[in-house]
């Protein structure tokens, strides 16, 4: 076991037994994940600011009673998700904006002319993942939302599976379906030559 | 159509990769370090697969949420006090967190630290021996550090009696659209009637809803256990986890009694104990006021509600007036009083100013 997981363990063991600092350092490991899941789930800020309240009152009320879970940000996020069905008519995955203003204007030719010339690391940076979004938006709702539990928070395809109400090998399928669409929409828009990807060190 | 490359895809794909790639991908992981190893021809892919997982992750960071992280822990810690613990006389935190603090030195040599959301605990100027009235971040903390009951003054005419030990904390102005309070002991509520605004006493684990009545609840600090007893009025009873649902309305003379460990509520028929057992003292403090020196009056007002009222000592040293006052609300009261005074009061910042005079 990982010194990370064993930290997760001990944190988990002190809450049990009514440590309110690990209480609390456990809200403060996961409330940003769960504040990133829900937002992609749930429009109305009130409704997932009372589910996660709720979530963590009720989780120390029942400290007496609860198991040892094998993933606590696993956990978490899945009673968050019950309880945003609760109140949340159909829970359906919010699809990503594109954003007005791409870092540069949206011009990224610029680095495929001369990918040799002196451009700061962070306008790199800043231009691959603006790319990156851009593939990403145009995928279909169910492959953001995989790619999102797989790549952003970090499940395991089982625990995905259990999420979106599939089976390991859907998820699994899905997962490749959504890196092949990514891939795609990276190499068919004009502006993205082999030679851009290259330059902005994108490897797809 | 665009194949993804399988033999990254291979890495992708697996549980452990992602777990490894995600916390940074340490090339000294002694896992993936041997399998790289035993597998140098595929380190060019495993790369890859690792550079991809790690762009996708950076492609979806959404922005801070850190104001909204305060905030709902905030209210999280409002109903999860703990009950089994010692009530400070200065609001500086109860016993057990020093206590605490042992088990967890071990984790804070992993690198973890252990910050506290909680505001800096102001004292409020008023520092009556009756009651600490504490202002912490919004909201005003009563506190009784005595050996009697004392009673507690809020804006909006309700009187809660406190018994030694007890507390409760609101918003000073109580200005939702709803009336809440947190309680943390024993007290007895007589809630002022305002239909438009119903009442909420948290209680731990339970939820009081009432519209004007007067009831008392009694926590037990070993064991959690609650009892709430109606003597006017009707009071909805609701069990935290099932808030949208109330379990039963009491009526007066009824009772319910909430077992901690079990988690469940039941409506009971008081027991002797609690059928007999004394009226709380009623109003202590009288706002009957007859040619009282105005700033008396004042001082009287900022213990008996705990909110600061400011005004010029010079200005208002021969103002006397009579001010018969009873179960008004707080403002009601400072009205009537700055007409007799011909002074003029504001709220701002949960303290109140009061300015000008015609008083001879």
């Amino acid at each position: 076991m990982g010194a990370k997981d064993q930290i997760e363990t001990d944190l988990w063991s002190l809450f049990k037994s009514g440590d309110k600092s690990a209480f609390e350092e456990i809200y403060r490991l996961h409330i940003a994940a769960l504040l990133s899941y829900g937002t992609r789930y749930c429009n109305d800020q009130n409704i997932l600011k009372d589910s996660i309240q709720d979530l963590f009152v009720e989780l120390w009320h029942s400290r007496d009673h609860l198991a040892n879970v094998s993933s606590v940000r696993f956990y978490l996020i899945k009673s968050l998700r019950y309880k945003l069905t609760r109140r949340v008519k159909s829970l359906t995955f919010v699809r990503t904006e594109l954003s007005a203003e791409a870092p540069n204007g949206g011009d990224f030719s610029r680095f495929a002319v001369s990918p040799e010339a002196e451009i700061i690391e962070k306008e790199i940076e800043d231009a691959r993942i603006e790319t990156l979004r851009r593939a990403i938006h145009f995928l279909s709702r169910r492959q953001q939302e995989v790619i999102q539990l797989r790549f952003f928070q970090g499940f395991t395809n089982e625990q995905i599976a259990e999420l979106m109400h599939m089976n390991y090998q859907s998820v699994s399928n899905l997962v490749y379906t959504s890196l092949c669409r990514i891939r795609k929409n990276l190499r068919s828009a004009p502006v993205f030559t082999t030679a851009l990807l290259a330059a902005l060190h994108l490897i797809f | 159509m665009d194949t993804f490359d399988e033999s990254v895809f291979f890495f992708l794909n697996n549980d452990e990769f992602i777990r490894w790639a995600l916390s940074g991908g340490d090339p000294a992981d002694p896992y993936w370090k041997a399998w790289m190893d035993e597998h140098p021809g595929r380190i060019s892919e495993l790369m890859s697969a690792k550079q991809i997982a790690q762009d996708l992750a950076r492609a979806q960071q959404l922005s801070e949420f850190k104001p909204m992280t305060a905030k709902i822990w905030e209210k999280i810690q409002l109903h999860t006090a703990a009950p089994a613990m010692a009530v400070a006389h200065k609001s500086r935190g109860p016993v057990w967190r020093y206590a605490v603090a042992a088990s967890v030195a071990a984790l804070v040599v992993a690198g973890i630290s252990y910050s506290r959301f909680r505001k800096p605990v102001q004292q409020a100027a008023v520092q009556s021996a009756r009651i600490a009235n504490n202002l912490d971040g919004e909201s005003l903390n009563h506190v009784n550090n005595t050996r009697e009951s004392r009673v507690v003054y809020l804006v909006d005419g309700s009187h809660i009696t406190l018994q030694p030990g007890a507390s409760v904390k609101h918003t000073v102005f109580l200005e939702k659209d709803r009336r809440e309070v947190w309680l943390d002991g024993d007290a007895f509520f007589e809630v002022a009637k305002d239909p438009n605004r119903p009442f909420y006493v948290y209680a731990h684990d339970i939820i009081l809803k009432v519209l004007g009545t007067s009831f008392n609840v009694t926590t037990n600090k070993t064991n959690g256990n609650i009892t709430v007893l109606v003597r006017t009025g009707r009071v909805s009873v609701f069990k935290y986890s099932t808030k949208d649902k109330p379990e039963f309305i009491l009526t007066p003379n009824e009772s319910a009694r909430y077992t901690a460990q079990t988690q469940t509520l039941i409506k009971s028929i008081p027991g002797p104990e609690l059928a007999n057992a004394d009226m709380p003292v009623k109003h202590p403090i009288s706002f009957d006021f007859e040619e009282t020196p105005i700033t008396r009056i004042f001082n009287v007002l900022q213990d008996a509600y705990g909110i600061k009222i400011n005004f010029d000592e010079k200005t208002y040293a021969k103002c006397i007036i009579t001010a018969p006052l009873h179960d008004e609300t707080f403002e009601e009261k400072l009205n009537i009083i700055c007409e007799a005074a011909g002074a003029n009061y504001r709220i701002e910042k949960d303290q109140v100013w009061v300015e000008g005079s015609s008083c001879k």
